[in-house]
Formats: structure tokens, sequence, C-alpha cells
């Protein structure tokens, strides 16, 4: 798996970029796009559950495909006040989680991308799962980010 | 009226819950017709009907040996060792994929072989749990739960720009 550090950052990554020309993106709503990041890993509690000795694996796989993400993800946003809004960011978020989950190498199989309606899996077998590049870019790319906003914010302030 | 709200809430999040448990039945019952190679409890039944076929499986290194390994796989709550024959260095705690010829009643001669160290795989979950608390931290920057509504409601002093 990539790690949830490398996904919650190059979400707020994309956040960072996209905000500059839609609003939509910046502010509060980054951090909802963050956790629908993480949506498709609600499959990871299969790993609590292995470590009681109970594989549930089989029966959760659903959750890490875009359907069943989806479906979470319209659940999480039933607990926000703009549910819409909330329901897009996550989406979009939940989309982010996949691309950088598509190039993970494995000897075999995928990701479920297109179930329940095709059993195909889909994966590019790039990155091995335990690779700490993307993790280490991720972090140098979001400082370089904060630092350059923090700046920008406080020119902008000074200038005021 | 907010009582209305909390209602259709409630009657939508209940039905999303049944369509994902619909999903999750819906695959446990059928991923067996779609699999790329036999399933670990597949193998155990009847290992002399999957003797020569390629199979790929996945476990914790348990015993190392000088020219195999031996890898724990577990699959619905059944645990099957596969000793795989190999000198590729590992140790007891790693984690292995493996693709390869399958020999009953339990060898497999790799083909395709991922080794990840269990160090490595420690570091994945140690990563992984700052990325948490780096989301809960920016989330909880920006958010409240406000228990009257059930809902999360921006924080006062957080405007969208």
């Amino acid at each position: 798996m990539v790690d949830w550090l490398s996904h919650v950052l190059l979400a707020w990554i994309i956040c960072q970029i996209l905000s500059v020309k839609f609003k939509f993106f910046g502010g509060r709503n980054t951090a909802i796009v963050m956790i629908g990041a993480l949506i498709p890993d609600i499959i990871k509690v299969g790993l609590l559950f292995r470590w009681m000795d109970i594989d549930i694996w089989d029966f959760i796989v659903p959750l890490h495909t875009p359907v069943g993400a989806v479906i979470s993800a319209a659940v999480i946003a039933l607990f926000f006040e703009e549910q819409m809004n909330a329901f897009k960011l996550l989406v979009f978020g939940m989309a982010t989680h996949f691309l950088f989950d598509l190039p993970l190498a494995h000897v075999s199989g995928g990701m479920l991308m297109l179930f329940p309606f095709h059993w195909g899996r889909y994966q590019v077998y790039l990155i091995p799962t335990d690779d700490c590049i993307v993790p280490i870019l991720a972090s140098v790319v979001a400082i370089g980010i904060y630092i350059v906003k923090s700046r920008v914010r406080a020119k902008n302030w000074a200038d005021s | 009226m907010p009582i209305r709200i909390n209602f259709i809430r409630v009657f939508i999040g209940l039905i999303l819950v049944a369509l994902l448990l619909c999903l999750c039945t819906y695959h446990y019952t059928n991923f067996e017709e779609h699999l790329e190679y036999p399933a670990t409890k597949m193998i155990q039944q009847d290992p002399e009907s999957y003797d020569g076929l390629t199979i790929a499986k996945g476990g914790t290194v348990t015993e190392v040996g000088e020219s195999s390994f031996v890898i724990m796989s577990m699959d619905r709550d059944i645990r099957f060792d596969f000793v795989i024959d190999t000198k590729e260095e590992v140790y007891p705690g790693d984690v292995v994929e493996v693709l390869g010829i399958f020999r009953s009643p339990n060898r497999i001669l790799p083909d395709k072989m991922i080794v990840t160290p269990a160090q490595s795989q420690t570091m994945v979950y140690v990563r992984s749990l700052i990325g948490l608390l780096i989301l809960v931290l920016a989330f909880f920057r920006s958010w409240k739960f406000d228990c009257k509504q059930m809902a999360f409601i921006p924080r006062r002093n957080q405007t969208n720009k």
C-alpha cells in the first residue's frame, strides 16, 4: 500500500495547486479532500481483524473499489452541513487515492476498478509497496508549498 | 423540521450502508469464480489437483532454510504453510508475494517474487500513523462536530479562501 502520509500529502498538494484557479479546493475544503484520499483504505480495518486471527478481507474488498468508495463517501458526506459539496470533495480525494495506488507493484492481480460490473484487475506494477521515495518527495514538495504560501500571505498582510 | 431532516439523513444513510453490505456480500459469494489463481483454501483441500499449476501467494516468512523458506498464508481463517524453493535472502517476519509453479503438497518454485522486509513494513505503518495525525490536525483545525446537528460544521475563524 502507499502509506497514508503520501496519500494525505499528495491530496493536499493537488488541492493547493488547484486552489490557485479554483477556490473550491482551498481553505477548509482541502481537509475534506484529504479525508477522501483515505476513504478506500477503510479496507485496512481488515488488518485489525487479521491481527485478531479473523480474515474478513474477501468480504470487505469492495470498499477498495471506486463504486464501494463512492458509497462510503456518500455515507461520510451525510455528516456534513453542505452534503453535496462534501460529497464532491470526498470523491475527488478518493480519485487521488486510486490514482496513486495504481502504480503499486505486486506479483499479480490489481484493483477491481470496474467492480461490480466487471471483475478485471488493474495495476501498473511500478512502485514497491514499501517505497519511501514517494513520501519523502511528497513531504519536500508539501513543505515547499507551505513555505511559499506563508510568505505570500505574510507579504499580502504587510502590504495591506 | 430538524427531526424530519435527521430522519431523511438516517434513512439515506441506512440505504447506503445496506447497498455497501450488498456489494460486499456479492463479492464474498462470487469472488472464487473470478480468481486469477486458486485460493489457499482450494489448494489446502486438494493439493494434488493443483500440482504443476501457476499460483500466486502472499504471506509472512516463518522459517528460513538454506535453499528454501516457509511463508504462512492466511485465507478466510485458514492458515497454510508454503515452502518457497529459492536461495533469496529473507528473514522471519518479512512479507513475501510469490508467483510460481505449485508442487504438491505445499512447495512453490518461484518465477516472480517481491520481498518486503519486516522493518520496511513497520515503517509503512509508522508513516501511515503520521499521515493520520496530520489529517486529524488539519481537519479539526477547520471543522468541528456539532452534536445538535450531528454534523461537521466549519469553525468560525475559518473562511474558505
